[in-house]
């Protein structure tokens, strides 16, 4: 305290000592929406302080209307305390329902509709952007003399005047600073939520931020059009109902705590750019996703259903689509552009491809750029060509864009620079989000036979009503892109596309079925699969086992830096570093002994150094062992290093990790060589176990999945090897295969590696944002920490961007039992009172958990003391059917964390004897988990761990 | 576990002074902050985290200093009962509370009495009785001196501001 008194004297400068800074979390209504104006989602009904009683850390609760907070100690106090607080929402008055339905990209244009009457459509545009990779934070600190915040935020100016506006401070009493980290769009909210907490307790108050929250589910604008056409086709009556509300949204905190906010800019845009009869726009009311968008979305959003509706009105008026457009357009500077980019797409063709479906789209946009003081009319006009192949990839050939802006400044170095504009615009709406992207710029080209990079032409508007006949550009030129490519795709297959992007897996599946509008569909080529798998068979009868010939160590310099950090991150989710490197050793230079039921197997040296590690390894012996388990001398390696995993994972990050392994420093380091039983040690009958038991298929995307959970089954399956310890083994030691088995529960170095599937014995269970909080920060407040042979595994986690962990989440998430409602939520106070009523004072048992346990342990109640404090009602271990890992921590404790808050435990096997801990281990059975059955021959299981134990001791 | 390694040494924040001690990394914090550095207001008692007598303060928060290793507290701020006293030397409050209720009988556990009171009073400056109680009811003192020291914690709440 004396120390915040020092800092405010200094004026603020630096970022107050850590001790100083407490720690907030925010409890988030079940429903977020907003018209514009006002908070329209789900209120708070009730809050329950009560359900904090006894929890340790907590510093205060604040709620303000809908804004729920807690201030506590530690992040993990706050989180500990944010999972057992009740509170209760209503949404029976909430402005909106979740709607997440998708309209669909209709594979048929509607049949026999009339060409004149009404006509209806239904677009959806996603309002929220691929979540950013990272998490963020911020701190904000309200003392006297106003507040100072530490936030990476995207506009500093932005944020001072939206603090200023939530804690009612002239914005003059508002400083933000920088944090050292790369703006987020997670800062606002975050900086927002900080300054309320931190208003409450007079307090900094640190927020974690973290791109939470279920991008499946991503956000979609709903924009509906009608239109009432004439005889001739032409539209009488406009109207466009749009789900969004175009203006930046005040933060969370705001919207929260005081209900009504002014919107920051203006409602942007009038309806059309065209001259109909009639016309009318509404906008609506908007679900709010965790982190912002722009109104040039909403406006994109608008640009995208008024262009795909007027190229369908024109088709189903039998008219050419931009003569249809011509004809309703009052603009004659806007018409000169549409006539001008027509005349250049006319103009010579793109390269063209064999055996593909062709088509051409037009989109046109006209908009005020409100990026400009004052804000000044742009218009643009795309022609997109497109070739469709007989598997629905689209490829885009040709870009034909004009781009006309009133006060058109015109920029130095345009050509070259506009169409990279043009080109990362369009490739935004196909680049399929891949399983195995890092997110890291790779060097090598993508695996595509098709042309990438479209041929892009900008026009210059040159007319007497543009004068400048010079290239420039804005933001806005890129808004008719989306509808420009809708409308080519339609052009070449007859399937409508309502919804960008157009890259899932199942639009594919759908252009690739089409018929095409002007091809014929290739026969499938049947007989080259039935090759292909004929080979397959081969190969794995005839596997190789000869010697791959040493070749001196790759020089480094061979590879980029991308490919090396790429490298890096396949490493860490492979844990490759966990079982190559012996307790004290070099990193990789192996040595670590691995008990199993036939033997110990001592992990290999997989440092580049050429005599003892990989360095004289091609790359094609280490893919043989990576793929099929195979030594480059041709002997063939044990499966417990699990080939059978890493053989799913994607040729671009194989060769990008023998590129980081090949660029780590080489240490000379000899492991004890593995000696396991007859006939374990004849490594030969392993080609039978690889043929029984080993799949060596890459994976392959599910096309009706996701691309979130299509890159955490990859990394679950492949290179997490999660199944490798989480699944059951048979008899010779193989992963059992089905749905069933996969994930259903195995062993892991004498720990239980609990099911992840529907057979999990957790009490509560876990969902999508329980399994990203234990696996990003090794514990889950509803569940418990990660120890164990889990604790390093989280160790290496850290290394991976939050997107990967959730996608992991959203994979795993998938394969649990369905949660029994959204609105379900545990009670934990009866789950704890239903422990404490088991509880019987004065048995020895009882004495031993008060004496030995509960200073960390008592729940609820109990000191605040530094470390996470999960109720052991809620621990997976205590409902298990087995005790091994309740033995396994009471003997060993936690001497190594996930994460170095979660603190530390003393493991007890010199202190308590056998018989002691067997009392406690079914004293402990009864009071935290009294609905299961008793164990049975726990004193055998403490037994065979203390053994366990003394041999892993010794040298 | 790793007799192999060389000790690295490890940066330690303690009081607001930075120390570099070395030490295994698996050493507990306490044995470093007695031993290497001559704090002695922290005790050892049962070197398993359930006495309370070796209670510094981590980032703020209560720890018992002899179950958390040494590299658990680099990086983080640490504080002993000697980083309460004033800069004039002269006793912090809650030590003076203690002094002025004579709180102590044999003194041994009042290191961790004083440094989890003092951890309470920050983060709640009134607690009631049963607050009190929760926080130090696994601080064991084996004297009896139990209703002194909830006269001096009380002292000590009632002259916080």
């Amino acid at each position: 305290m004396n120390l915040m008194t020092d800092v405010l004297a200094a004026g603020v400068a630096t970022l107050p000592a850590q001790a100083d800074v407490l720690a907030g979390a925010v409890l988030r209504p079940p429903l977020l929406a907003w018209d514009g104006s006002r908070y329209r989602g789900a209120q708070l009904r009730g809050l329950d302080a009560d359900s904090l009683a006894g929890c340790p850390g907590v510093v205060r609760l604040v709620a303000e209307r809908d804004f729920v907070g807690i201030v506590a100690q530690s992040a993990a106090f706050a989180l500990g305390a944010r999972a057992r607080l009740r509170v209760e929402w209503d949404d029976s008055r909430a402005a909106l329902r979740a709607d997440t339905t998708s309209p669909g990209n209709d594979v048929a244009a509607p049949t026999g509709e009339s060409a004149d009457g009404p006509l209806a459509r239904t677009y959806r545009w996603p309002a929220v952007a691929r979540p950013p990779a990272c998490g963020t934070w911020a701190v904000a600190w309200h003392h006297g003399d106003g507040v100072t915040v530490w936030a990476a935020c995207e506009s500093v100016e932005l944020l001072r005047q939206e603090l200023a506006a939530l804690l009612a401070l002239p914005t003059a009493r508002i400083e933000v600073r920088g944090n050292g980290l790369p703006a987020s769009p997670l800062a606002f909210d975050a900086a927002g939520d900080a300054a309320l907490l931190s208003r409450a307790v007079g307090q900094p108050v640190r927020i974690e931020a973290h791109p939470q929250g279920d991008s499946d589910e991503a956000q979609l604008l709903t924009l509906e059009v009608d239109a009432q056409r004439g005889p001739d086709g032409r539209i009488a009556r406009f109207e466009l109902r749009s789900g969004s509300c175009a203006a930046a949204r005040p933060s969370l905190a705001r919207l929260l705590a005081q209900g009504a906010a002014a919107p920051a800019a203006a409602s942007a845009a009038p309806a059309s750019p065209y001259a109909f009869a009639e016309q009318q726009f509404s906008r609506g009311t908007m679900p709010l996703g965790p982190w912002r968008t722009v109104p040039a979305e909403a406006l994109a959003a608008d640009v995208f259903a008024t262009e795909s509706f007027m190229d369908e009105a024109a088709r189903a008026a039998a008219a050419d689509p931009v003569d249809f457009r011509l004809a309703h357009l009052g603009d004659d500077r806007g018409a000169a552009l549409v006539r001008q980019v027509r005349q250049q797409a006319s103009q010579g063709a793109g390269t063209r491809q064999a055996g593909a479906r062709r088509g051409t789209g037009f989109g046109y946009a006209s908009a005020l750029d409100a990026a400009t003081q004052p804000p000044r009319r742009t218009w643009s006009a795309w022609s997109i060509d497109v070739a469709v192949d007989s598997s629905g990839h689209v490829d885009i050939e040709r870009v034909v864009v004009g781009h006309d802006a009133e006060d058109l400044r015109p920029m130095s170095s345009q050509a070259a620079w506009i169409e990279g504009q043009v080109q990362d615009a369009t490739a935004r709406l196909l680049q399929a989000p891949s399983f195995d992207d890092w997110g890291v710029a790779a060097d090598a080209p993508q695996a595509s036979g098709a042309a990438q990079v479209p041929a892009v032409e900008v026009v210059p508007p040159g007319n007497a009503l543009a004068p400048y006949g010079r290239l420039a550009w804005s933001e806005a030129a890129t808004l008719p892109a989306a509808a420009a490519l809708a409308n080519a795709v339609f052009d070449a297959t007859g399937v409508r596309l309502r919804q960008p992007p157009f890259n899932s897996p199942d639009v594919q599946a759908r252009l690739a079925d089409a018929p095409g509008r002007r091809g014929r569909r290739r026969a499938v080529s049947w007989w080259g699969g039935l090759a292909a798998l004929t080979a397959g068979v081969l190969a794995t009868v005839a596997p190789w086992r000869t010697e791959i010939a040493p070749v001196s160590r790759p020089d480094p310099g061979l590879y980029s830096a991308a490919a090396i950090e790429r490298g890096r991150l396949v490493a860490a989710a492979g844990d490759c570093a966990v079982c190559h490197t012996a307790p004290g050793g070099a990193t990789n230079a192996g040595g670590l002994a691995l008990e199993t039921p036939f033997g110990t197997i001592h992990s290999t040296n997989i440092t580049p150094d050429e005599k003892t590690g990989i360095g004289n390894w091609s790359y094609a012996a280490f893919e043989r062992a990576m793929r099929h388990g195979v030594h480059r001398d041709g002997h063939r390696l044990y499966p417990a290093f699990p080939y059978t995993a890493f053989a799913k994972t994607s040729d671009g990050d194989l060769q990008a990790l023998y590129a980081y392994l090949m660029a780590q420093p080489a240490v000379a380091s000899q492991p004890p060589r593995s000696r396991l039983a007859f006939p374990y040690n004849v490594r030969g009958l392993l080609a039978g176990w690889n043929l029984l038991f080993h799949d060596a298929t890459p994976y392959q995307a599910d096309p009706m999945r996701s691309a979130e959970w299509n890159r955490g089954a990859y990394l679950v399956q492949g290179l997490g090897h999660c199944g490798a310890c989480h699944t059951p083994r048979n008899a010779l030691g193989a992963e059992r295969r089905g749905p069933q088995a996969f994930l259903a529960g195995g062993d892991a170095e004498g720990w239980e590696a609990p099911a992840l599937n529907a057979l999990s014995k957790s009490p509560v269970p876990w969902t999508q944002a329980d399994l990203f909080e234990y696996l990003r920060t090794g514990v889950s407040a509803r569940h418990g920490v990660a120890a164990g042979p889990m604790a390093p595994v989280v160790q290496e986690l850290q290394q991976l961007p939050d997107s990967d962990i959730r996608a992991i989440a959203s994979y795993l998430g998938s394969l649990g039992p369905a949660p029994a409602g959204a609105t379900a939520t545990v009670d934990l106070q009866s789950l704890e009172s239903r422990a404490a009523r088991e509880v019987r004072p004065g048995s020895n048992a009882a004495r031993l958990f008060e004496g030995a346990c509960a200073a960390c342990h008592q729940a609820p109640g109990g000191p605040t003391l530094f470390g996470s404090k999960v109720s052991l009602a809620l621990n997976t271990n205590l409902h298990s059917d087995r005790p091994d890992n309740l033995v396994q921590v009471i003997l060993r404790g936690v001497p190594d964390p996930a994460h170095p808050n979660l603190g530390y435990m003393p493991g007890f096997a010199d202190s308590l004897d056998d018989r002691q801990v067997q009392q406690l281990v079914h004293y402990l059975r009864a009071r935290f988990a009294g609905d299961k059955p008793g164990w049975q021959d726990v004193g055998a299981t403490i037994a065979r761990i203390r053994r366990e134990q003394a041999h892993a001791q010794q040298p | 576990m790793s007799e192999m390694t060389e000790p690295t040494p490890i940066a330690l924040d303690v009081n607001g002074v930075r120390h570099e001690v070395t030490a295994e990394p698996q050493t507990p914090l306490l044995y470093v902050l007695r031993n290497d550095l001559a704090l002695n207001g922290p005790k050892y008692g049962c070197g398993l985290g359930e006495c309370g007598a070796c209670t510094v303060l981590i980032d703020g928060v209560a720890a018992r200093s002899c179950v958390v290793p040494v590299r658990g507290a680099a990086g983080r701020q640490v504080t002993t009962l000697e980083g309460l006293t004033g800069p004039d030397g002269q006793p912090g409050p809650v030590q003076q509370a203690f002094i002025d209720a004579q709180a102590a009988q044999c003194g041994y556990c009042l290191n961790g009495m004083i440094m989890a009171t003092h951890a309470l009073l920050r983060r709640n400056p009134h607690p009631t009785d049963a607050q009190i109680r929760q926080e130090l009811q696994y601080n064991l003192c084996r004297c009896g001196t139990h209703v002194e020291i909830m006269d001096a914690i009380r002292l000590a709440a009632q002259r916080s501001a």
